[in-house]
């Protein structure tokens, strides 16, 4: 269901619908995120935009459409995963007929060792299954078997997020937040660790390094080591872009970055922004109330209501737009 | 705030290990030269039996601990898994052919090495399908839905070993000679040296594991909030398989031990070996690694002391009052909560 690609776009949501029950949270919403840019998602409360969110995120399985990124279908209903299975066991289970047959015809030696390889077959078959790696999607999707993307894949993808309410992991460093932010593109595994193998201790100082800058680059050096809980507001915020950052995304999506900011806080945060975009070319995703942010910084700005797009276009657009003026105010504001 | 406040946080942090050094050096004096009273010169001997027991103990109590701070389950089959690995490590034994002690220190070091390692191994595995089959499907269940099925597995896990390998006592090949090795004042029996050494390097390599690995990382952080982790880009489902892979293996080891040790096992053994390993772990703050060993040590201790004045029977008594004690005047046991948070 991939369809063709349109160039230039990081992200490419296609009548993406979500019901709660009875509720429709978010309504046939078409939206696209152009490369390099920075795009708002905004609405009054309870307009859906925290749900577009996290369907985008992978968090929620979207009610209908789909949602691509660089072109590739990441997230839409799942089809036919109870086909999966066949592609674990065809293999062990042509080995195992072999075998059987090779026992029958009174070979036993190579009907055990058949019977050997059966059950090495199926190892190999369900590790891939569990972690799921791309080569292994791309080619389940070209027989029909579509299964979303869940959200830790949407990070490897290159998508990164920082919460509306801050979600640190509060007894860790700053350092190890950040390296956490990493996990998905550090390689070491159980047997790495234990064995003590020289790759496992350069790729930990390689991202030890690599976080120290990215801590550097949203000013907060010196703090490396203090407990994330014990950061004062506007720095755990600055600190979530800093984690999200260090699992080099293409697409950062930003729920309400300055909530809860003083003025001053608020300037420093909208500046970080725009450097993000610009230092580091990643495209951008906002959601925001504060209407001097989202007016500041955005390239294009969005507009939901009861769960549907109402308006789209530059900020001075939308900001004139009718419609978004009714949704804001009601409609006595408008026709006045 | 400035960056000043950094290396103050540091400060805060090391003086609570040095509190944790000195107050474990103290606990160790004193439950010495109580046992030296009771037992009238036979205070080492005891001692060092108390840290053997205890080293098991703990080895079990890190499994209890780790899967409590990961998904906040009460993994009941835990104790089970340790009697199941003291099975595998006697069918491995009795299997290759040994039934004495061996003496050839290299075959002995090659033959303890493949038992913990295969030992290790099974159970990890056992504890990731249990996870995967008994566990997973009630992830977003309420509490108590799993720990039912905890306990279902703990039965079967009982049942399948008392039908398919033995109803009865088994004995356990001995293969580690019984000499004592006399270390300048100190002797000390070969077996206890090894299972002490072998536990604490176990441990510690848990420690920096956790505290000093992408893995380790992925756990804590899905220890403290599994969402956000997720959505940080850590698989939850590896990680979590990994957190019962390695606290069973643990439970394995524990369970060569135990035939090394005591020679025999039983099918009713997990029972209550893994009652004490939970209290171990509850004592010591449940979810906190270098708690449960702590923990271990000290339910190790607890019973050591009350055989030696003569309150063996009573020794399970002396443990849950204990527990029940440490759970009234600082119920998040002795050393607070949290996967790898330092104390």
């Amino acid at each position: 269901m991939s369809g063709e690609q349109r160039p230039g776009l990081v992200l490419d949501a296609r009548g993406v619908t979500k019901r709660f029950g009875g509720l429709v949270a978010v309504r046939a919403v078409d939206f696209t995120i152009p490369s390099g840019s920075i795009v708002s998602l905004i609405g009054p409360n309870g307009a859906g935009k925290t749900t577009f969110f996290n369907v985008i995120a992978g968090v929620y399985e979207p009610s209908n459409g789909e949602i691509l990124f660089n072109g590739e279908t990441v997230i839409a209903r799942p089809r036919r995963t109870w086909a999966e299975p066949i592609y674990w066991f065809v293999i062990p289970t042509i080995l195992l007929i072999l075998a059987v047959a090779a026992l029958l015809a009174g070979i036993g030696i190579i009907g055990h060792l058949l019977f050997l390889a059966t059950l090495l077959a199926i190892i190999p078959a369900l590790i891939v299954a569990l972690t799921r790696p791309r080569w292994y999607v791309r080619m389940i999707g070209r027989a029909g078997i579509f299964r979303s993307s869940r959200p830790n894949e949407m990070v490897s993808l290159g998508i990164g997020r920082t919460f509306q309410n801050i979600r640190l992991f509060g007894n860790m460093s700053v350092l190890e937040n950040v390296m956490v932010g990493m996990h998905s593109r550090m390689h070491a595994n159980l047997l790495d660790a234990a064995l003590r193998l020289g790759r496992h201790r350069r790729e930990e100082e390689a991202a030890v390094r690599d976080a120290r800058k990215w801590i550097k680059y949203v000013g907060m050096a010196g703090y490396e080591n203090e407990a994330a809980r014990n950061l004062p507001y506007g720095y755990q915020r600055r600190l979530e872009i800093a984690r999200a950052l260090a699992s080099e995304p293409k697409l950062m999506l930003l729920d309400e970055p300055t909530a809860g900011m003083n003025p001053v806080e608020t300037r420093e945060m909208t500046e970080l922004i725009a450097r993000v975009r610009k230092d580091l070319g990643i495209t951008i995703l906002l959601i925001e109330h504060d209407m001097g942010v989202v007016m500041g910084v955005s390239d294009r700005v969005t507009v939901l209501d009861h769960g549907e797009k109402i308006a789209e276009g530059s900020p001075d657009e939308v900001r004139a737009n009718p419609r978004v003026i009714e949704a804001y105010l009601g409609r006595g504001a408008a026709s006045a | 705030m400035t960056p000043a406040t950094a290396p103050l946080g540091r400060a805060r942090l090391s003086a609570g290990r040095w509190n944790l050094a000195l107050g474990t050096i103290a606990a160790l004096v004193a439950a010495y030269v109580i046992m030296d009273l009771g037992a009238g010169g036979e205070g080492q001997a005891q001692f060092i039996n108390a840290l053997t027991i205890g080293a098991i103990y703990a080895l079990i109590a890190l499994g209890y601990t780790m899967v409590y701070g990961i998904i906040e389950l009460i993994n009941f089959a835990h104790g089970d898994v340790f009697m199941v690995g003291s099975f595998v490590s006697w069918w491995l034994l009795t299997t290759i052919g040994f039934s004495g002690a061996i003496t050839d220190p290299l075959l002995l070091g090659v033959i303890l090495a493949v038992g913990f390692v295969f030992s290790m191994g099974v159970m990890g595995v056992v504890g990731m399908i249990i996870e995967r089959f008994a566990y997973r499907p009630l992830r977003n269940a309420p509490r108590l839905a799993p720990l039912i099925t905890a306990i279902g597995v703990s039965f079967i896990l009982q049942n399948v070993i008392q039908v398919g390998v033995s109803n009865s006592i088994v004995t356990t090949p001995q293969i580690i000679p019984n000499t004592t090795l006399n270390i300048g004042p100190v002797s000390i029996r070969a077996i206890n040296l090894f299972i002490i050494v072998l536990a604490v390097v176990l441990m510690a390599a848990l420690q920096l594991f956790i505290g000093r690995t992408r893995l380790g990382r992925a756990m804590r952080s899905t220890a403290i909030d599994r969402d956000a982790a997720q959505l940080m880009g850590v698989d939850i489902n590896t990680t979590i398989a990994l957190t019962f892979f390695i606290g069973s293996g643990l439970a394995g080891a524990a369970g060569v031990v135990q035939g090394l040790y005591f020679g025999v096992t039983v099918f009713t053994l997990g029972f209550y070996a893994g009652l004490f390993a939970f209290t171990a772990a509850v004592l010591g703050g449940i979810g906190n690694t270098t708690g449960a060993a702590l923990g271990g040590f000290v339910i190790g201790f607890i019973q050591v002391i009350a055989a030696v004045y003569g309150y063996g029977v009573w020794s399970e008594v002396v443990v849950f009052t204990a527990l029940v004690l440490v759970l009234v005047f600082r119920p998040t046991g002795i050393l607070g909560q949290q996967l790898g948070e330092r104390a």
